[in-house]
């Protein structure tokens, strides 16, 4: 339909073909600079088929007692907690002197299809906070899970109230079907089946895809519209590079969980209706007995604050606490100005 | 050198810029930003001008070509891209498709016609929501722009986003919408199961492995991942343990 704009002879094609040349000016110099993500020093202490448990390195601070770990969505990479040093809640969270751990779940392949949400609660999560809890010499860590992470995170406190001393749950989804959930929509009447691959996995693609069509105009056109904010701006150019590497990074999912998890949560609600079984072990949020802060986006597309807000519910009153955040899905915990925001909360939660 | 002679050695110049880039060696990720770029200038650009000249405008909120789907690429996910019928295939897919099963099988069943016949039903019926989403959101576009009659090209841009989501949003959670969605899913993942079959039976003819045999293999290693996980998990808690108990005197 749109015809090349190298060959248009407007005055607005004009412009618009200057900032272009100043942009490839930008992308040249950017591509020498490489921006990498993820940067902050760590060590793996735990290796388990693609799974990387990582430790990061303390700073020259004053060091908490209780180590936290950050339990990522199997959507994305968990990289986007550190994608550059003035926007990673990694970092942040080690200047203030917390021991910091991460779940890196890596790109699951065709041998991982029968990997089920069992295996990923009761056992990578369980034999992570075993070693982090082991590693750091405490009895009890803190959990920070992020999204589907904090899905996870929810479900094994429940399941394993003996090791958590306080959670943290960040843009998570409790109620599938609350209003403006399109996802839960779009998927509920689905046959899960028909979403496997050849490899017997959910593609990564089909999934950036189907995130990028709720909403269609926004996602695929209009953030490609503002040149002009990213000419002369190299840091800004870098993050805009950083954002899109992590975008379009997405790990195909394992067949058995991803199935599992839109039949039990967004097409049955079993989370919220307190009917979930995982393995052969029911879960009921009111197990829950350490204490929770919930933290969600205001402007969150993919987890409404109906979706989120509802574990108030489920969660011993004098245990929960909430706190509103203003943002999108991934702006909560990126952008500097909202990460403070959420320091602070989690520094007055946490000790 | 007159302004027009300038202007069309400009696009050359520019033109074989975005060309040495798009051929050098800078990393893969960045040439597809380029593109995204370029293709993204090339549509706001025609949609300025077809504002201004007053040319129809539904075609610029048509969802496949926004999702990418305008262009054949071998990297599409083709169940996906079935939702938005790819390069209008609801008028050639049957062709296109029936060659491809021909070509796996001669005596293509005629259960395989039917699903192949509710696959195009479901795919035009899609079609179909995305006109009703391009009309849509031209009305609202036009209702934005009801008083603002010189409106800057940003605010049109913005109208045009605004105008884009909101249509999609009202009919994409209609129930009509999501039960065609669902079809459109169903038929095409019965299409693949038949032809999944239909490659088991010649991946016996031939003695090789069938993916029942294959599936037994990578469920017997997930066992194992699992049972030496929880093995080695057992044995590192005891060592650490152990290095913790005082050493008793020999």
């Amino acid at each position: 339909m749109a015809s090349d704009p190298l060959s248009n002879n407007t005055v607005n094609n004009h412009l618009w073909q200057d900032d272009f040349v100043l942009f490839m000016d930008a992308i040249e110099s950017s591509s020498k600079r490489n921006p990498s993500v993820g940067t902050t020093p760590k060590d793996c202490l735990y290796k388990e088929n693609k799974l990387h448990l990582y430790c990061y390195k303390p700073l020259d601070v004053v060091q908490k007692d209780t180590p936290i770990l950050i339990v990522y969505a199997l959507v994305n990479r968990p990289y986007i907690t550190d994608l550059e040093p003035n926007r990673s809640l990694v970092l942040t969270l080690l200047k203030q002197g917390y021991p910091v751990y991460l779940i890196d779940w890596g790109y699951p392949d065709s041998s991982d299809s029968h990997t089920s949400l069992n295996d990923y609660i009761n056992g990578y999560i369980q034999r992570c906070v075993k070693r982090v809890s082991r590693h750091a010499k405490v009895k009890k860590i803190d959990l920070l899970g992020i999204c589907q992470g904090g899905v996870f995170s929810l479900c094994y406190s429940a399941l394993h109230p003996e090791h958590i001393r306080k959670l943290v749950t960040l843009v998570t989804p409790v109620d599938f079907h609350s209003e403006g959930n399109i996802l839960s929509l779009w998927t509920k009447s689905m046959d899960t089946e028909l979403l496997i691959n050849k490899a017997k996995n959910i593609s990564g693609e089909l999934i950036n895809t189907l995130f990028k069509s709720m909403k269609p105009f926004q996602l695929n056109r209009e953030k490609y519209r503002h040149l002009s904010q990213l000419i002369n701006q190299p840091k800004q150019l870098d993050t805009f590079l950083r954002m899109e590497k992590w975008l379009n990074d997405s790990p195909d999912l394992a067949g058995t969980a991803a199935t599992e998890f839109v039949q039990k949560f967004y097409q049955k609600n079993q989370l919220h209706k307190g009917s979930l079984t995982i393995g052969d072990k029911h879960i009921k949020l009111d197990d829950i007995s350490c204490p929770v802060l919930n933290l969600y986006a205001d402007n969150d597309h993919i987890v409404p604050p109906s979706s989120t807000t509802v574990l108030k519910h489920h969660i011993r009153k004098a245990l929960y606490q909430e706190k509103k955040l203003r943002g999108g899905h991934i702006g909560v915990f990126t952008s500097p100005r909202t990460q403070k925001v959420v320091m602070k909360a989690l520094t007055q939660y946490l000790g | 050198m007159n302004d027009k002679s300038q202007a069309a050695d400009n696009n050359d110049d520019v033109f074989a810029r975005f060309s040495a880039l798009i051929d050098s060696n800078i990393p893969e990720e960045y040439k597809q930003l380029l593109k995204s770029f370029q293709q993204q200038g090339a549509f706001y650009t025609q949609l300025i001008q077809s504002i201004a000249s007053n040319k129809e405008l539904t075609s610029f909120w048509d969802i496949p070509s926004t999702l990418g789907f305008a262009k054949p690429s071998d990297k599409q996910n083709s169940l996906f891209s079935s939702f938005f019928d790819i390069n209008g295939c609801s008028q050639q897919s049957k062709q296109g498709l029936e060659n491809q099963f021909s070509s796996f099988l001669n005596d293509f069943s005629t259960d395989t016609q039917t699903e192949l016949q509710s696959f195009q039903t479901a795919l035009q019926q899609m079609s179909e929501f995305h006109i009703q989403i391009s009309q849509l959101a031209l009305t609202k576009f036009n209702a934005l722009n009801e008083h603002n009659a010189d409106a800057p090209d940003e605010v049109l841009c913005q109208h045009w986003l605004s105008a884009g989501e909101s249509a999609f949003s009202n009919i994409s959670q209609q129930p009509d919408y999501i039960e065609t969605q669902r079809q459109l899913f169903e038929s095409m993942g019965k299409l693949q199961a038949t032809r999944e079959q239909l490659t088991e039976h010649y991946t016996s003819l031939l003695g090789l492995p069938s993916s029942h045999e294959i599936n037994t293999l990578t469920k017997a290693l997930h066992a194992l991942r699992l049972e030496f996980a929880e093995y080695r998990e057992q044995t590192d808690a005891q060592w650490d343990t152990l290095k913790k108990q005082p050493k008793q005197p020999r």
